[in-house]
């Protein structure tokens, strides 16, 4: 028992300590860094490519692409292989409108990541 | 008005984003951190305030303990098609797909569910706990809550480096997190029978003062974690991450509260046998209850749907 009290009494200096030797060490989950085209981005004539990337690897589990007529046809899917970068090119020209690229995926530190992007195509 | 809506902006924006799938994870991870470290902490409660038989029994933590275990190991199976489904697009088709669910089971996450799934076995064995068996079976239940714990530490931000170091201290963050929750139960139950006053008004008191530095602790690093996840203060009002963590914090902030009145006025008013004492107290601890539900619903929905 009075093992127990010593040691709930040094507990808030092991996390003090914590916060002095861990501090630089932490980083977030891995994010998008960036996409083709660009989140929010207006382009002129359906795009060739449409890609994310992300600073940490990501096993892509979804990536779909849709617009006014519905889902879009990719010429490529996400293998599911741990990767940086995913890109892929519309089956078919886009045509104009509002389209959203929805994907989803397994950060390696085990969590789950998804996110939408919006382009316009004009 | 204006500025109070667009600081919430990014978080209105990503509740319109949340769909019900993800409203389904949220509520399923909320309830397993609650029956998981209820499990946990009520075997730290009965090892370290139990031993008074009346007590014990009234505590019900060898029924308790077990239960709870069984409901988190079913919602910690139930995470693992939840998970598939969402990587799919949000559909039961993709929750048992064989090919998501490898993937799910593969890596992190697998050795998460195997851990915490054996941690939550053994913590059957506190059903056990008395006669000649109590020394195995208290060895098996504390085993079993130390790999539930450890479980927490290989999915998430002590993956990072250095992991050793990172994840031993959240294992005493989460340790801390479990003993006071793991009370709360308990501590309601032995402050309801009038004729339990002394040995009940003891353990309360004991129980306040045990838990004084855990909660210090928890500040301590709840603040400094917050700090180094957002880079700083200001994503606190200007990313939805930010926003829940503020809402959290505001939670916890109405959660120390009613810790500090439960310490400082309603267990003295209970030790000094003051009129209405004990059914105030257990409306406080029930209100602990609760604010503790709100919070690990809110952490569930921070590490479901956002990250920092």
């Amino acid at each position: 028992m009075n093992r127990l009290k010593t040691l709930l009494k040094i507990a808030p200096a092991a996390l003090a300590l914590h916060l002095l030797l861990a501090t630089p060490h932490l980083h977030a989950h891995a994010q998008p860094e960036g996409s083709l085209p660009a989140h929010g981005s207006t382009v002129s004539g359906s795009p060739n490519r449409i890609a994310v990337w992300f600073d940490y690897p990501m096993r892509l589990t979804l990536f779909e692409v849709s617009g006014p007529r519905g889902v879009v046809p990719l010429t490529q899917g996400p293998g599911r292989d741990a990767l940086t970068r995913f890109e892929t090119s519309p089956a078919t020209p886009l045509s104009p409108g509002k389209y959203t690229v929805r994907w989803r995926g397994f950060a390696a530190d085990g969590h789950v990541m998804a996110d939408e992007i919006y382009f316009t195509v004009r | 008005m204006s500025t109070a809506l667009s600081l919430l902006q990014p978080l209105l924006d990503l509740l319109a984003q949340t769909d019900g799938w993800t409203w389904l994870r949220v509520l399923v991870a909320a309830a397993f951190y609650a029956s998981a470290l209820v499990a946990v902490g009520g075997v730290c409660f009965g090892l370290v305030f139990g031993g008074n038989p009346a007590l014990d029994q009234a505590a019900g933590l060898r029924t308790l303990v077990p239960a709870a275990a069984g409901v988190a190991l079913a919602l910690l199976l139930l995470q693992w098609p939840l998970q598939a489904g969402f990587l799919g697009g949000g559909t039961w088709a993709a929750a048992f797909d064989p090919g998501l669910l490898a993937l799910v089971f593969d890596g992190a996450t697998g050795q998460r569910l195997l851990l915490a799934g054996s941690g939550l076995l053994l913590l059957q064995a506190f059903w056990i706990v008395s006669g000649r068996w109590r020394g195995p079976a208290a060895a098996a239940s504390l085993l079993g809550a130390a790999l539930v714990l450890l479980a927490f530490t290989l999915v998430g931000h002590s993956t990072g480096a250095p992991r050793a170091l990172l994840a031993v201290l959240l294992l005493l963050h989460l340790g801390a997190v479990a003993f006071w929750i793991g009370a709360l139960i308990p501590l309601y139950r032995i402050s309801g029978p009038p004729q339990l006053g002394e040995p009940a008004a003891h353990v309360l008191q004991r129980f306040g003062l045990v838990a004084a530095p855990v909660v210090a602790g928890l500040i301590v690093a709840g603040l400094w974690l917050a700090w180094r996840l957002l880079e700083g203060w200001s994503p606190l009002l200007h990313s939805a991450y930010g926003l829940v963590l503020l809402l959290k914090l505001a939670v916890l902030g109405l959660l120390l509260a009613l810790a500090g009145l439960n310490r400082w006025l309603l267990v003295p008013a209970l030790v000094a046998h003051a009129p209405r004492a004990r059914q105030r107290l257990r409306a406080s601890i029930g209100c602990e209850m609760l604010l503790v539900a709100l919070i690990l619903l809110l952490t569930a929905f921070l590490t479901t749907t956002t990250s920092p």
